[in-house]
């Protein structure tokens, strides 16, 4: 269980001055901003929940992971995981996480991945009992078998993966940290990492943390959202309560026979809009509430200014629903 | 202990990774045999032309050259990991060590292997051995068994102010290449501190203990100095370690506060 | 020409703009080479104390010498040595052969500007360094000066095919620093840099003066300290030339047989 209460991160940006007085400066006495990454975050999250952690790019999210991991110690609040300390009680806690990260591997780059393995094996103290079941798990699900010989060097990303979520699965944890896990990945190798996290989550009641830029790897392994934007959560519900919450909203999708200029203007204005993008020269998405403004208004409107090959109707996927989580978080900033 | 059986494991993984690159492999040993040829030569060539420097002759000063040699290269075989400490942040590396269940050092230990080292420490043996036959010692066993324990603590001192140097530049920015420097100043241990004025020698055996490696046990063999003085090797072995084991403490309790 | 020149100069003048940024760890990397003379210093005080003259060197031209020689280790250093060994290793160097440059020309015109930056501040450190320990005036008639500036510029560019060469072997090995280090190694031996070549044996001095490397560090340091005169210092330049050709023909057919390594085998 992951306890969250009212953590919050603050850094010290020293204010960098240009030349070598500056620097010398600088050293002397420091002059330094404060920068709140995160700010009086709370959640809890029980054994056996696998939860979505998303955020734009700097919004706290990775300085919040490592709070959690205990890699950064908070500027206050607390966190526990398991009941201890993740920072205090470093080794202790590392005992039971899993931690995978996209863009980096902790697999030894040279040697062969099954001598990667053994290594952790001895890290960890895994008993060779359930040292072999998992890789028993890992070679069906994952056909490991086939590159374990392998060095890390020499597997392609989809194989070095799928490696990385063995490894960090590896000891048991109770808990799992991904970041990233399917960046760059190949839609097959996706699908096998995702199998192989809803696997471990339901067969063995395994927490699962998960931050994706690919929302589809949210919908297939977690049930819940926690949005954090400025270092603050927005939103924290169940990915069943959001799809409710925002299926109201319908999406529009016209081609066009020509490139479209300045209709723009004229359709976010419309009352029953909520938005509209422009894909390009001719392609349009419409966001709209359906009980304001029906599709065949919206289409005939278009119509009128440039002739519609085509169009297509569709519910909110969680792309958009996260999207506009994102969009009305900025507006309350604002 | 475990953390030691680790670090042992560690170290196979590397050597194991060093043999799939044959050439590297050569070029590296050879490197490392070729590194001390230039001390070596420099002292012959040197002594060619002299017959002494402050009463000492040429095998005597070898016999400083061996036991820098030697800790260096026991530095530089298994513990070349305590080097770069900064460029290990950047790369996230650290972040990955605190997730492990081990002791960090331990982790930054293992890291990495280098078969340069083990042709320095050969060296610095085989110029050790040489000069006390050329010099036709006959030692004590008393004298024996301290310059076992003088190889060994020598070692020990060379890892630790090289840790403690590195993990300086981590702890305070702007101290980066505090390491490098440092390591230069070993050279000037290869000579006896009688040539240097008073600050240095005290410097050379206490700041930058690299005297207490070479010089201490020495010139106790040698009998240029008395015994007793030979406490300082042991008593410096452990303040440099406590000093290193508190610097680094310092420089995680900052990387946890301020991240990367 | 004048094209070569503006096509070339824009390398030089990126690298010395790279550099002059990272100069504040170019001056802290110099206190090691502090280190050395600092060893220099105290033990040349002590013999020098006993004996007035060595192999027909006394305090001055000791020190001078040393102080010299660290200045040219200092210029092209072994970060910049390094750069060349890292774009080969790292596939870099795939982006600069398909350029319609010369390879070489434009790693040589790097190095001179990384080099300008290095030499200018090792200069500055030297020159303080000789003027405090040394009677450094006795040495700076205006005609040596000049001899000594041209021996210099020839000895750097020796160096650089040196070092060109030593990084084309990463072609063969991804062992860069051990290479790079190798060569230091060769080169501080054979080039008089540990000591003046006078004090090595007969048969070694011989054996040096058919390789290149002395004239890298040895033949300048003889010209400033006003060693050699007349008919052997035209001599000495002359020779300094002629390894320079050598070794640059030499390099560029080196460059050749690599570069068909990577066209062979990918990279």
């Amino acid at each position: 269980m992951i306890e969250a209460r009212d953590l919050t991160k603050e850094f010290k940006i020293p204010v960098k001055k240009s030349g070598l007085s500056g620097a010398v400066r600088q050293l002397i006495r420091g002059e330094y901003t404060s920068k709140t990454a995160v700010e009086k975050v709370n959640f809890t999250i029980e054994q056996g929940e696998a939860v979505a952690y998303l955020g734009p790019n700097g919004a706290g999210k990775s300085t919040t992971i490592k709070m959690l991991t205990g890699i950064l110690k908070p500027s206050s609040g607390e966190v526990l995981v398991n009941g201890i300390d993740p920072q205090k009680k470093r080794i202790q806690n590392s005992k039971s996480i899993g931690v995978v990260f996209g863009q980096r591997t902790q697999l030894w780059w040279d040697i062969p991945i099954e001598e990667s393995f053994m290594l952790l094996k001895d890290i960890y103290e895994i008993p060779d009992k359930i040292y072999n079941e998992n890789i028993n798990i890992f070679n069906e699900i994952f056909k490991l078998s086939e590159f374990m010989g392998k060095s890390a060097r020499r597997l392609s990303l989809g194989q070095r993966m799928r490696a990385d979520l063995a490894a960090a699965l590896l000891h048991n944890p109770s808990i799992v940290f991904l970041d990233e896990p399917t960046i760059g990945l190949d839609i097959e190798t996706k699908e096998a990492m995702r199998h192989l996290i809803r696997n471990i989550n339901q067969k063995k009641n395994v927490s699962i943390i998960l931050t994706s830029h690919d929302l589809k790897d949210v919908e297939d392994i977690c049930k819940r959202i926690i949005v954090i934007d400025y270092g603050k959560i927005i939103c924290d519900k169940d990915i069943t309560r959001l799809t409710d919450e925002y299926s109201m909203e319908r999406e529009l999708k016209i081609t066009l026979s020509a490139p479209c200029t300045h209709m723009s203007e004229e359709l976010n204005h419309l009352e029953g809009v909520s938005s509209m993008r422009i894909i390009d020269s001719h392609t349009i998405e419409i966001y709209f509430m359906p009980n304001l403004r029906t599709a065949f208004e919206l289409v005939n409107l278009v119509n009128q200014y440039i002739k519609i090959k085509d169009f297509k109707l569709t519910e909110p996927n969680i792309e958009r629903i996260v999207e506009k989580i994102y969009n009305s978080g900025r507006r309350e900033q604002a | 202990m475990r953390n030691i059986y680790i670090f042992f494991q560690l170290t196979k993984a590397n050597l194991n990774a060093l043999l799939s690159f044959k050439i590297d492999f050569l070029v590296s040993f050879f490197a490392g045999l070729l590194s001390q040829t230039i001390g070596i030569l420099f002292l012959s060539v040197l002594f060619m032309n002299i017959p002494s420097v402050a009463d000492w002759n040429v095998y005597q000063v070898g016999i400083l050259y061996g036991f820098i040699f030697f800790a260096e290269g026991i530095m530089t075989l298994s513990f070349q990991g305590t080097f770069g400490l900064v460029n290990q942040v950047r790369s996230g590396t650290l972040d990955q060590y605190l997730l492990r269940p081990l002791p960090i050092s331990t982790q930054i230990y293992g890291q990495r292997t280098n078969l340069a080292g083990l042709g320095t420490s050969i060296t610095g043996l085989a110029v050790i051995t040489y000069s006390i036959l050329k010099l036709d010692m006959v030692l004590p066993l008393w004298k024996i068994n301290l310059l076992i324990l003088s190889l060994i603590l020598g070692a020990v001192i060379r890892v630790n102010i090289n840790f403690a140097f590195n993990s300086i530049s981590l702890w305070l920015e702007g101290a980066a290449g505090i390491g490098g420097t440092v390591y230069s100043l070993q050279e000037l241990a290869k000579y006896p501190i009688d040539i240097y004025p008073r600050a240095f020698q005290v410097m050379l055996l206490t700041l930058f203990p690299f005297a207490a490696i070479s010089y201490v046990p020495t010139a106790v063999i040698l009998n240029k100095i008395e015994p007793l003085f030979y406490i300082i090797l042991p008593i410096v072995t452990v303040v440099i370690v406590v000093i290193r084991k508190f610097i680094f403490w310092q420089a995680l309790k900052v990387y946890e506060g301020a991240g990367n | 020409m004048k094209s070569f020149w503006r096509r070339y100069a824009g390398f030089a003048r990126c690298a010395m703009e790279k550099k002059l940024a990272y100069r504040n760890s170019f001056i802290i990397g110099w206190m090691s080479n502090l280190a050395g003379i600092l060893v220099s210093i105290f033990l040349w005080r002590v013999l020098f104390l006993e004996y007035s003259s060595i192999q027909g060197y006394n305090w001055d031209q000791m020190i001078l010498y040393a102080l010299i020689v660290a200045m040219l280790n200092a210029t092209l250093s072994f970060r910049t040595e390094m750069n060349l060994s890292e774009k080969i290793l790292d596939g870099s160097i795939v982006s600069d052969l398909t350029k319609p440059i010369d390879f070489q020309n434009m790693s040589f015109f790097q190095a001179l500007g990384e080099s300008a930056i290095e030499g200018g501040i090792s200069i500055c450190i030297i020159s303080v360094l000789a003027f405090l320990l040394t009677d450094l005036g006795a040495y700076l008639t205006l005609v040596n000066t000049l001899l000594f500036i041209v021996s210099l510029i020839l000895a750097f560019i020796l160096k650089f095919c040196l070092s060109y060469i030593s990084g084309l072997m990463c072609f063969y090995t991804s062992n860069g620093y051990g290479v790079v280090y190798l060569r230091q190694v060769i080169t501080d031996v054979f080039s008089g840099a540990l000591l003046p070549l006078t004090f090595f044996p007969v048969w070694f001095q011989k054996l040096s003066g058919v390789l290149p490397f002395q004239a890298s560090v040895y033949l300048p340091t003889q010209i400033f300290l006003g060693r050699i005169g007349g008919m052997e210092l035209l001599y000495t330049l002359l020779l300094q030339v002629g390894w320079v050709i050598v070794m640059w023909i030499f390099a560029k057919l080196f460059f050749n047989i690599a570069v068909k390594k990577i066209t062979i085998n990918g990279g």
